[in-house]
């Protein structure tokens, strides 16, 4: 091995940390607690040698057992006997997988961006990346939400998703269904940038509905992952996920939440981090919104417009990206369908009971809604998308 | 010694003539049936034996053969028993040999020598129209409806033996059945409420559009199913013909002849491939959309079907026909027919209003994901059906009875006639734009719509297809405005898109 010199030394010493980062149920406090203020090539080393002194701050971390260490150690004996059959460094199998994939790897305090995590509670140890790095001085916003979005919340995340693109502001988010997904598509379609992150290896899309949408983050922006190639979606990684999400964007806009859920996660890591914390505010009917009205009444600044948005950040608001709402409905019936859809969803046959219109006219009214943007459906179900 | 009888033999839904040859010969007693009989086919002999002896006739010793001409096509079931009697009883002499001719025999033989109904007497009676034909009772007036040169109605062997031999004339016809009641199915009037899901039946009978009404268990999804049929037109000659055909090779009872009324057909959702579109091993039966043929297929439970079910139905719904393919053979078989799918918009059912439900995504992508986008397509109509508001439940009074629904029906299917299809369904897009011309203003509409994405290509030609159809049930000029277009629209739930992906957003 080539010790002494310099590149050689930082490839061993990635080698290490992605071989740490590839062990089963290995986290970033586990990883810290292995490598006690050291490097990770000698903290899997003592692993291997299972050298009692070193392994105590391990054993100290909640959850790990003897099993679970003995477990490590002899996937780590197995990585090193490769290593020394195929006479490379340890980890130098998966540093080129990964590289063959087209996948960067950080220590993210090494980064341009080092200050995001200065004073980060749980940095990740290793950041997987596909696309370009993230740039320091581009301002960032988190847009999340729950994944069973209304109409409304998609008609928000849109709006916001291709407003903060226009201000040249680039969305944090989590590439799940619902809003994360819908903010981002939005600000992609915008050409603006986005920072994906995603809470499995970065070759197993989850949701698999939203590859697509993964291909084009990859590409045109930032998708971000803290596990290894391979690393399936597991529901610990999902709230992990939202403390990076947090942790990168500078302000968190959360679209719609229900009380408790992802979303909410997110929220509480923003706060730990002294993120400010934003909400939209939705109708005290919807489900879907009992989340984002409680964090308005716990003291959150409310956001109506992407220029909320951008006066939290400092940033200048401007003519860009705030769609103007379309024209009120001018018909009697229009108005009215729509007063009734602000109290929920409904289908055509309550409608039809609760205006006394008949199908013919209420089928027009809602579609002119549906033109304007008012209104939308979905599997016949009727919701105000405004 | 040899003689002759012509009966016919069922193959998929179709007759085919078989001459049953009897020839018999001195030697060691013996019976034998060659020319492709099946299993039970083959038991006709000893049938045909007991049925002989206890009519009073005589078996006498010696070798006998019986052929089925021809002899390449397999032949199935009892229907050939009676034939192989009276060819019997003709070469040993106790029955003329000019007394078969130009006679046709069409039956089953009990022990005791009594004739028996056979399965499929409508393709058979129908195969053999240039004869006179011997069927049981039971089976006269399906008979009678394939329209054959005469059908006598016989119960006994002996009796047959009688009439042949001169001793005496054909028995009476056995009596017309009761003519079947004007509206013979549940009344649209017990339904209350539900204004959009009655419009959506309503559309359905009048332009044949396939309907998917989607909703929690119990919101009355089969109840207006089984009202749809009793809006629907009675069947043309031709159209009863076709239906009663399938019904008949399939043994359903026919108990007025020809089946007049359109059938209502609800298979299970475990059914099979075969039992939905036909199959079979021994011989090829008809599946259940060719049992519905000019009737209503009602599909409950859509999303629990197989996806290889469903799929499979997609080629017949499109061409009208079936043609299944066995090792043994090949039958095409009709398969029009109205299909009414029901289903809950996921897998908890009670929640299909929006961010209600407690399914997780991936069981209600899974769920949705059993209908293929071909197969949504072929709905016309989708409606959401929601249980009735309880307070019309409890005051309601239920809406227009059956009869006044099924007259507009029947004035919108006399102007699909005249337009040269069964119903608007069958339009194509050329005869759409001769026939439903659009308003300035609703092809604006449309245009936005498309430009909007919210409607696709093969979309925009239904939703013309439904509006006119909309048109017709208003006895109106045959013009699409923007107000039936709407109507028309709003008929079409974007299923699927449920919970589309955040790019499809």
């Amino acid at each position: 091995m080539n010790a002494g010199d310099p590149a050689g030394d930082e490839r061993a010493e990635l080698g290490a940390l992605v071989e740490l980062c590839s062990l089963p149920r290995m986290g970033p406090a586990r990883i810290r607690a292995l490598m006690g203020g050291g490097d990770a090539l000698g903290a899997i080393e003592h692993l291997r040698r299972g050298r009692e002194v070193m392994l105590a701050g391990l054993r100290a971390c909640r959850g790990v057992d003897e099993t679970l260490i003995a477990a490590w150690r002899r996937q780590v004996a197995s990585a090193f006997d490769q290593a020394a059959a195929s006479g490379q460094l340890v980890g130098a199998g998966l540093l080129d997988a990964h590289a063959q994939a087209g996948i960067w790897m950080t220590v993210p305090a090494r980064t341009d961006a080092a200050e995001i995590w200065e004073s980060d509670p749980e940095p990740p140890a290793l950041l997987f990346g596909q696309g370009a790095a993230i740039d320091p001085a581009v301002r960032r916003v988190g847009v999340v939400g729950t994944r069973r979005c209304t109409a409304y919340g998609r008609t928000v995340a849109k709006q916001l998703g291709a407003g903060l693109a226009g201000a040249g502001v680039a969305v944090v988010s989590g590439l799940a269904t619902g809003v994360d997904g819908i903010a981002q598509r939005a600000a992609l379609d915008e050409s603006g940038q986005v920072i994906g992150v995603v809470g499995s290896g970065l070759d197993q899309v989850y949701p698999a509905s939203n590859r697509a949408l993964w291909a084009d983050v990859a590409r045109h922006g930032t998708l971000l992952s803290e596990y290894p190639l391979g690393r399936r979606a597991a529901p610990w990684q999902f709230p992990a996920r939202n403390r990076i999400v947090a942790a990168l964007c500078e302000v968190l806009v959360v679209v719609e939440s229900g009380p408790t859920g992802g979303s909410m996660y997110t929220v509480d890591a923003a706060a730990e981090r002294d993120r400010p914390v934003m909400a939209v505010p939705g109708p005290i009917t919807s489900v879907a919104s009992v989340g984002t009205n409680r964090l308005l009444s716990e003291g959150c600044a409310p956001v109506c417009d992407v220029d909320d948005i951008l006066a939290a950040l400092g940033e200048p608001a401007g003519a860009h990206g705030s769609a103007a709402s379309p024209a009120p409905p001018s018909c009697e019936l229009d108005r009215q369908v729509l007063d009734e859809l602000t109290a929920g969803p409904r289908t055509l046959d309550e409608l039809t009971l609760r205006t006394g219109a008949g199908l013919a006219e209420l089928a027009s009214a809602l579609g002119r809604l549906q033109l304007a943007g008012w209104a939308a459906e979905t599997g016949g179900w009727w919701e105000k998308a405004r | 010694m040899l003689a002759t009888a012509t009966a016919a033999t069922l193959v998929g839904v179709d007759g085919h003539v078989v001459t049953v040859e009897v020839h018999t010969s001195s030697g060691l007693p013996s019976f034998t049936i060659v020319g492709l009989p099946d299993a039970a086919c083959r038991e006709a002999r000893d049938r045909v034996r007991a049925a002989v002896l206890s009519s009073g006739f005589e078996w006498p010793p010696g070798r006998v053969t019986v052929n089925l001409a021809p002899s390449g096509l397999r032949k199935g079931g009892a229907v050939l028993d009676l034939a192989i009697a009276v060819a019997f009883l003709t070469v040993t002499e106790q029955l003329p040999a000019e007394s078969l001719r130009g006679m046709a025999f069409v039956g089953e033989l009990g022990l005791d020598g009594a004739i028996r109904s056979v399965v499929g007497v409508l393709p058979l009676a129908d195969a053999l129209r240039d004869r006179a034909l011997v069927v049981a009772p039971e089976a006269y007036h399906v008979a009678r409806a394939a329209g054959p040169r005469e059908v006598y109605a016989v119960d006994t062997l002996a009796c047959l033996v009688a009439v042949l031999s001169n001793r005496m004339p054909w028995p009476d016809p056995p009596p017309d059945p009761p003519a079947p009641p004007p509206v013979p199915v549940p009344d649209l009037r017990d339904v209350i409420g539900q204004p959009s899901a009655r419009r959506a039946v309503e559309v359905a009978a009048a332009g044949g559009h396939h309907l998917l009404m989607l909703g929690p268990p119990g919101a009355g999804k089969t109840m207006l199913a089984r009202r749809l049929i009793g809006l629907l037109p009675e069947l043309s000659r031709q159209c009863a013909m076709e239906a009663t055909r399938v019904q008949s090779a399939a043994g359903l009872p026919l108990p007025t002849g020809l089946a007049t009324r359109p059938i209502l057909r609800s298979p299970h959702h475990t059914a099979t491939v075969a039992a939905l579109v036909g199959g079979g091993t021994a011989a090829i039966r008809p599946g259940e959309i060719s049992l519905a043929h000019r009737g209503v297929l009602f599909l409950d439970e859509l999303g629990e079907f197989a996806p290889s079910v469903l799929d499979a139905m997609r080629q017949p719904l499109e061409e009208g026909v079936v043609q299944v393919s066995r090792a043994s053979g090949s039958c095409s078989f009709p398969s029009r027919f109205l299909l009414v799918a029901a289903m809950n918009p996921c897998p908890c059912g009670q929640a299909g209003r929006p961010n209600s439900c407690r399914c997780s995504d991936l069981a209600r992508q899974r769920y949705l994901r059993r209908l293929s986008g071909p197969l949504l397509d072929r709905f016309d109509l989708r409606i959401q059906v929601q249980p009735p508001d309880p307070d019309q439940l409890l005051d309601g009074t239920g809406g227009e009875p059956t009869t006044v629904v099924a007259a507009r029906v029947a004035g919108a299917r006399e102007r699909a006639a005249s337009r040269g299809v069964e119903a608007n369904v069958e339009l194509s897009g050329t005869q759409l734009e001769q026939f439903a011309p659009l308003t300035p203003a609703a092809h604006a509409a449309l245009r936005e719509r498309l430009r909007g994405g919210l409607l696709s290509g093969r979309g925009l030609h239904r939703v013309r297809c439904v509006a006119l159809t909309l048109c017709d049930l208003a006895a109106d000029e045959p013009l699409i405005n923007a107000e039936r277009l709407a109507e028309a629209l709003s008929l079409r739930a974007s299923v699927g898109k449920l919970y589309a992906p955040a790019a499809a957003a």
